[in-house]
């Protein structure tokens, strides 16, 4: 797990969620909003997590919804060129993750040189989304095509909005996944953002992922950050950290800070 | 000429300069020692030289990614979009994107970067270096209404390079039909590779065929030829003549570019 501290400069790091408005393409996009509007709405988010003290971003398509398997090239061209507008505000390790899809995210990560991606990359899912299938092997050949092999990546083993085929237990899927894939971490998700990942399912999977760190991907605050890390080796934050709680407002600086004070607490403690 | 035109680039005989990216991740030449952080350099450098030597609009193009396809991988069009990004800031003037030789691919990243115009081959049956290469214009509008793209202008290739019309269709009726099937903003007519002068009898052949569609001379216009390009052309689009040494792999000379705005403004 050495990677963690290396790239976070934190044990149990806090990953805060940047989330882009609808995009060209997708359903509620609007046409009318300016470059430069959207720039500043991800910018400001940018700026309130860094300033709230998060340890690293996620850049993700949250408002692409319904989401898509296979989203069009046009979703992902379009995050790369708001991610450029705001590069050089980002201080901190940032990683990307292009809503279903392990391939688009990791062309994504490789075209803005980010250090993380986070995706479901293994396993067959009954979804919201349809018949979810993946193709670990074909989307890691991509990675080392595009020269891209430092991206870490982080495997969704319990994703939202599905069940995996067949019932198969969390924990086996995590143990088969790491001998096959060697994922750099894993995530454990609740139904949907916002809700949390349940802790027995998140000690089921630390219980056999050995040295491979293991993040609660969603739902967790302040109420539930402490109980959550005493299992968890980290955390991507989104809702908790919007304006009133909720997921598609802004992120609101003080309840960045909010959440962190308390993670720093827990760091100490461990 | 039609009123965008004018509005869009704010001169008469409009000079467009290519902004050529370095190999993109994926690319067979891409340098991963070198990263995306050098083409984002190296384009900023290309960028600022055209801009400063008084260009009336740019054209951002994957120029290095040979051998090129005609159905891109999308890891090209995000890298050039983040460097976009990146460069917005400085961008000054009007400007376009070509994605080699991936219609849908340039609407998409004109989209994400709010480019004003697109460079591509539209329509057509050609024999070509990349193979069978039949693009669908009908499918390719369609996207771009689908994307909100629609203020995009679509500058229409009608003569690609290192490619041949299958059957040897006449150039006139080419241009005839495509203006009236397809609504193109613009037409371009191009040599046979990038910096090799268009054939002054084929700017000729379409001017006289259409008048309400303007015309631009799409490869090898220099400081000795674009007076005489500009007797049928209503712009050009310039790359290997503003590289030092008129060579296409080199950056962008400043000084180049100053000598032929300066003839090019003497002219209109």
């Amino acid at each position: 797990m050495t990677w963690i501290p290396e790239l976070f400069g934190a044990g149990k790091p806090i990953i805060g969620m940047a989330h882009f408005k609808p995009l060209p393409g997708d359903p509620r996009y609007d046409p009318a909003v300016t470059f430069q509007e959207a720039a500043d709405s991800l910018l400001k988010d940018v700026v309130a997590l860094q300033a709230g003290g998060v340890d690293g971003i996620m850049f993700s398509n949250e408002g692409s919804q319904p989401w898509m398997l296979n989203p069009p090239s046009v979703t992902a061209v379009s995050m790369a060129a708001l991610v450029g507008r705001v590069r050089s505000a980002v201080r901190i390790p940032f990683g990307v993750h292009v809503i279903w899809d392990p391939r688009k995210t990791i062309e994504l990560a490789a075209a803005v040189g980010a250090d993380f991606a986070w995706e479901t990359f293994t396993g067959v899912y009954a979804s919201d989304f349809g018949l979810w299938n993946t193709n670990a092997g074909a989307v890691i050949r991509r990675q080392r095509q595009l020269d891209a092999l430092q991206v870490r990546l982080f495997f969704e083993v319990v994703p939202e909005a599905g069940v995996y085929l067949g019932n198969r237990p969390a924990a086996d899927h995590a143990r088969s996944t790491i001998f096959n894939t060697r994922p750099d971490a894993l995530c454990v998700a609740g139904l949907k953002p916002g809700e949390e990942a349940s802790l027995d399912g998140i000690s089921q999977i630390k219980k056999v992922s050995g040295a491979v760190p293991v993040f609660a991907s969603t739902g967790v605050k302040p109420a539930n950050v402490e109980q959550q890390l005493s299992i968890a080796d980290g955390a991507i934050v989104g809702s908790a950290f919007k304006k009133d709680g909720n997921l598609w407002k802004a992120v609101d600086e003080k309840r960045v800070r909010a959440l962190m004070e308390i993670v720093k607490k827990v760091r100490i403690s461990d | 000429m039609q009123p965008w035109f004018k509005e869009l680039f704010g001169v008469s005989k409009p000079v467009i300069a290519m902004c050529h990216f370095q190999a993109l991740p994926g690319d067979r030449d891409y340098d991963e020692k070198k990263g995306v952080e050098w083409i984002l350099e190296s384009a900023s450098a290309d960028l600022n030289a055209l801009q400063n030597g008084g260009v009336d609009a740019v054209m951002f193009s994957n120029e290095r990614s040979m051998p090129w396809m005609t159905k891109v991988e999308p890891v090209g069009p995000m890298t050039m979009a983040y460097v976009i990004g990146q460069l917005r800031d400085q961008i000054r003037v009007p400007y376009g994107i070509n994605v080699i030789w991936d219609p849908t691919a340039s609407i998409d990243l004109a989209v994400a970067t709010r480019a004003q115009f697109v460079r591509e081959i539209f329509t057509g049956a050609y024999a070509s270096d990349f193979g069978l290469w039949a693009p669908n214009c009908g499918e390719i509008v369609r996207h771009q209404r689908a994307v909100c793209g629609q203020d995009v202008r679509l500058f229409f290739n009608i003569t690609p390079e290192a490619a041949v019309y299958m059957g040897g269709r006449d150039l006139a009726d080419v241009a005839r039909s495509t203006v009236f099937n397809a609504r193109p903003d613009a037409l371009c007519i191009s040599g046979m590779t990038a910096g090799m002068e268009t054939p002054l009898g084929d700017l000729k052949t379409v001017r006289e065929a259409i008048s309400d569609v303007p015309i631009f001379a799409n490869t090898g216009v220099r400081l000795e030829n674009v007076e005489e390009q500009f007797k049928f052309a209503d712009g050009a689009i310039t790359g290997t003549t503003f590289k030092r040494d008129g060579y296409i792999w080199n950056e962008v000379d400043e000084k180049r570019v100053r000598a032929f705005m300066d003839k090019v403004k003497s002219i209109r």
